[in-house]
């Protein structure tokens, strides 16, 4: 595409940048082609800042709980202080990061798999089909991964949400 | 806070935990979703706070684009939620469903609370470009799902958003935060 079509055409997705409301995939092209355009950086910055103005102009509503606020900040307080003695990852972030990655780890696997087997049993026939279909079955497997994952986080918000409105729970 | 001075983070959390909490409590309705908004945004402002470069804009703004990502993040996987319980069919969850529902005013007096909240700020845009900057602003939907709900083309819909956004920081001035 004409560098000038796409900067304006990314230029004219920049308020929806800014409110948050983009495709994945746009809001990246953005996102790229803010960092490498001054003019467009600016603008995404000031439309951050009409979005942001919006919020600011809220009236008051489901006000925060006095107490409830000061055992929330304490908390945060606490969890700054272990940060800044620069404490190890604990088990649960550990999981995490596997259980982020396991999608992928699965597809690779499988993918070193098929191709050792191919490349003893098969060196010559089907490469190409091989090699494309493995590639179909890696990025079906991440996106399977992607999707898991988005439900798995939509259940637990919800487990919480539910955990916090049982009493003595 | 870069540094990482606790007192700082403190500070900020005196300064505009209350602002975070209601941009939150306005999205997502649910006061408990709402404290763990605010509190995940100060935690990622802690965590990032190195990464903040004040030379391109106010440090309120990108506290204020935290909360409303985190919320944002939270209202959406509601949806998806809602979305995977209903075509599962599962009693229990559908149940479940019923009972958030239940928890939200209904559709005509939200819409009108939500008009009220940003009468001053859309004040002067024509009335469909408020309609689809508000459903923007406070569902976060995306320009296809705003064409869906209003049964308007996705071309009108995107040109609306972006016609009410120029206008709107045209008035940045009228916009401009204040510090608590």
């Amino acid at each position: 595409m004409n560098q000038g079509l796409e900067h304006e055409e990314l230029q004219d997705m920049l308020p929806a940048a800014a409110l948050e409301i983009l495709e994945e995939a746009e809001l990246q092209r953005v996102l790229a082609h803010a960092r490498a355009c001054a003019e467009c950086a600016r603008l995404l910055e000031e439309y951050g800042q009409v979005t942001a103005g919006l919020s600011l102009q809220l009236p008051q509503a489901g006000q925060l709980d006095s107490g409830r606020s000061a055992v929330l900040r304490a908390r945060l307080l606490a969890k700054a202080r272990g940060d800044r003695r620069g404490v190890l990852p604990g088990p649960h972030q550990a999981t995490t990061l596997i259980y982020r990655w396991s999608g992928w780890m699965v597809a690779a696997g499988l993918t070193s798999v098929l191709l050792v087997h191919h490349s003893i049993h098969r060196p010559l026939d089907y490469g190409w089909l091989a090699t494309g279909a493995l590639l179909a079955i890696l990025i079906a497997v991440g996106i399977y991964a992607h999707v898991q994952r988005a439900r798995a986080a939509a259940l637990r918000d919800r487990v919480a949400a539910l955990e916090r409105r049982t009493p003595n729970s | 806070m870069a540094d990482g001075d606790e007192s700082a983070l403190a500070a900020l959390y005196d300064g505009w935990a209350e602002r975070i909490h209601t941009l939150a409590f306005w999205i997502l309705k649910d006061p408990d979703e709402a404290e763990d908004v605010v509190e995940e945004t100060f935690w990622q402002a802690w965590r990032m706070a190195s990464r903040y470069d004040s030379q391109r804009g106010a440090g309120s703004t990108w506290l204020i684009m935290i909360a409303r990502s985190r919320a944002l993040d939270r209202l959406r996987a509601r949806r998806r939620w809602e979305d995977w319980s209903a075509t599962t069919g599962n009693a229990g969850m559908l149940l479940e469903k019923t009972a958030v529902s239940a928890e939200i005013p209904d559709a005509h007096s939200e819409r009108m609370e939500r008009q009220a909240a940003l009468a001053g700020a859309l004040d002067g845009l024509p009335p469909e470009q408020r309609q689809v900057v508000e459903l923007a602003f406070f569902d976060g939907l995306s320009h296809s799902e705003i064409a869906d709900q209003i049964a308007q083309p996705l071309g009108t819909v995107k040109t609306r958003i972006r016609l009410a956004m120029q206008k709107l920081r045209q008035r940045l001035g009228f916009l401009r935060e204040e510090s608590p």
